[in-house]
Parts: structure tokens; sequence; C-alpha cells
């Protein structure tokens, strides 16, 4: 081999480490939930809605809450069959109906510090909504995260060790015609990582 | 995410959609089909926010879910029972896919609803089981 075929192929060698390097620095984590050892109260409940598309093995629960009539709710993170995608579950415990969202795996969370979905029973009127809730999962970086209510009012929402969340809107707050109208991620300094409107 | 495209190119992304979604379609929905039974699914070029579609009532219907072509287009799930017209189990977010399970046995109808006024390629599908 001449001296400059070999100083291409090590040129070409180099390029593809520091692709490669590249790569992995910028490729998105799995959320910690799914790294974590699972236990019981990670099992999905046997009749959840959409068990026969997920991974049960993967799931994880990452936040618990009861809605106002006392119904307990959680949520959990799971893989869909193909592992192609990651699911966020809005769960009732004892019917197995499920809302959320799914997300490519291997872009779960994007360019954003939070996923938030918003779920309710009742309407279209808004007089007659009720169980509003959102649930959400953030990112390492954020430390705390609250929700905003139209008139700028802002509530506290407790984040799980999974960086799961899940928050339900007081009836009192529905009564006086409130509305949630976002998501608001934060750093350990307090600066705003990122805001998610809920489109309620 | 969003995608604006020039006019010139919005076509040919429309045919990629069409074709990307006309594939998905038929490798999901003859699992679907053959595991529920009933399903419907209502592939469109979804074009202003407000748009929607949905299935015909019945009592059968249990999953309902909105599947995008990326993430980044807020859209609607829920399901319209045929006494009240109230909305049922319904679920609002950005996620690729916005799934929604009811499993009353009224009679009732899935509703998909964008609520972008950006354009993307999506697929509301229903099915019992």
């Amino acid at each position: 081999m001449t001296k400059p075929r070999i100083l291409l192929v090590i040129t070409i060698a180099i390029a593809a480490i520091a692709a490669a390097a590249v790569a992995y620095a910028t490729s998105e984590r799995s959320p910690e939930a799914l790294v974590r050892p699972r236990g019981a109260q990670d099992e999905l409940p046997a009749n959840a809605g959409f068990l026969r598309h997920l991974d049960a093995g993967s799931a994880r629960r990452v936040a618990s809450f009861r809605l106002a009539g006392g119904r307990e709710r959680a949520v959990y993170l799971a893989k869909t069959r193909d592992g192609e995608q990651l699911c966020l579950w809005d769960t009732d415990l004892a019917t197995g109906e499920q809302g959320g969202g799914c997300n490519p795996a291997e872009a779960f969370f994007g360019e954003r510090s939070v996923l938030v979905s918003l779920g309710y029973e009742g309407g279209p009127s808004r007089s007659s909504i009720r169980d509003v809730r959102i649930i959400g999962l953030a990112t390492p970086a954020v430390a705390s995260v609250t929700v905003e209510l139209s008139g700028g009012e802002e509530r506290p929402v407790k984040l799980t060790r999974d960086h799961g969340f899940a928050w339900v809107m007081p009836e009192a707050d529905v009564r006086q015609g409130l509305e949630p109208v976002a998501v608001i991620a934060r750093d350990e300094s307090g600066r705003v990582l990122d805001r998610r409107p809920t489109g309620f | 995410m969003s995608h604006h495209l020039e006019p010139s190119r919005r076509a040919d992304a429309f045919r990629r959609a069409l074709l990307v979604g006309v594939l998905a379609l038929a490798l999901l929905l003859p699992g679907v089909a053959a595991g529920a039974g009933y399903a419907y699914a209502q592939d469109w070029y979804w074009t202003w926010s407000g748009k929607s579609a949905g299935s015909s009532f019945s009592s059968v219907w249990k999953h309902n879910w909105f599947i995008k072509k990326y993430p980044g287009y807020e859209t609607t799930v829920t399901f319209i029972d045929n006494t009240s017209y109230g909305w049922h189990a319904t679920v609002r977010n950005d996620w690729q896919t916005t799934p929604t399970t009811w499993n009353s046995s009224a009679v009732k109808k899935a509703h998909c609803r964008s609520n972008t006024s950006l354009e993307f390629f999506g697929t509301c599908a229903v099915a019992s089981n």
C-alpha cells in the first residue's frame, strides 16, 4: 500500500471514529426510570387497555394519584412490543382504562425538558368537565415543575424519584373557572427550561 | 416539531407521507382487525385546527388513537356517547401517538381532532379490543 493510500485510510478511520463519538454524545439516553430495577409496583394491571401492544416487562410506575372521587390511577412508562416507541400511560388501576402518549424511543424527549399529556372527563362544554389531570415525565436536568393556571398563578407539582408527575386539578379551581394552561419546568437555579402549553 | 414546507415541496412531502401512511395502515390494520373484529381508520392530511374525524356510533368501540408521522402536532382523542353527546376519556397532547381507552358498553363513537394549524399527516384509528 502506498503512503498516500495509508494516509487516506487513516483519515477515513479517524473521521469514522469522530462521527461515532459525536453520534454517541448527542444521542438521547433512555429515561432513567427504565434503567432502574423493577419492583412489584411496576406491574401493569392485567386488564390494562393497551396491554397487548406493550412490552409489559419494561413497564415502570413513575407516579400515582387519586381523582376527586377516590379512584386510584397510576402513570406507567413502557416500551411498545416492537421497542420502537416509549409510552406514558395514565392508567385506572381498577378498570385498566388508559390514556396518554407515545414518542419514538430513540428521541423520546426530543429537544424538550418535559413531556405532558392532558386528560379529563366530560365536555366539550367547559362547565361539564371534571377529573382534569396532567401527567408527565421530566429530564434529569429538571429540578421542579409547576402548573400555570389561567390568571398566571402557579401550582407546585411533586416530582417523583423517576421524574414523573401527575397533577389533578382541585374541583374548587374547576368551579372557579380556572384552567391549567401550561406546565413549566425549571432547573435547580430556578431558570425556566421548558414551558409546555396543555392546550386546555 | 414544526414542519413548514414550501408549496413546491408540499406535494412531494404529501406523496411521501401518503405512501408511508398507506404502508403503515396496510401493516397495522390487518393486525388490529384480526384481533378486534371491528376496526376503523381515517387516514388524512390534517390541514387546520378543528378538523376532526370519527367512527360510526357503536357499543363495541374501546380504543381510539391518533397516530402522527412526527411528534409536535397537538391532537385530541375522545369518545362521544349517543345520549348526552358528552365526551369521555379525553386525552390531548402533541406526542407522536395519542391513545385512549373507554371500557363503557354505552353506544359511542370515537372522535379525533387536530388542535393545530400546522399541516401534518396522521391516522385516526379505532378498535373494539
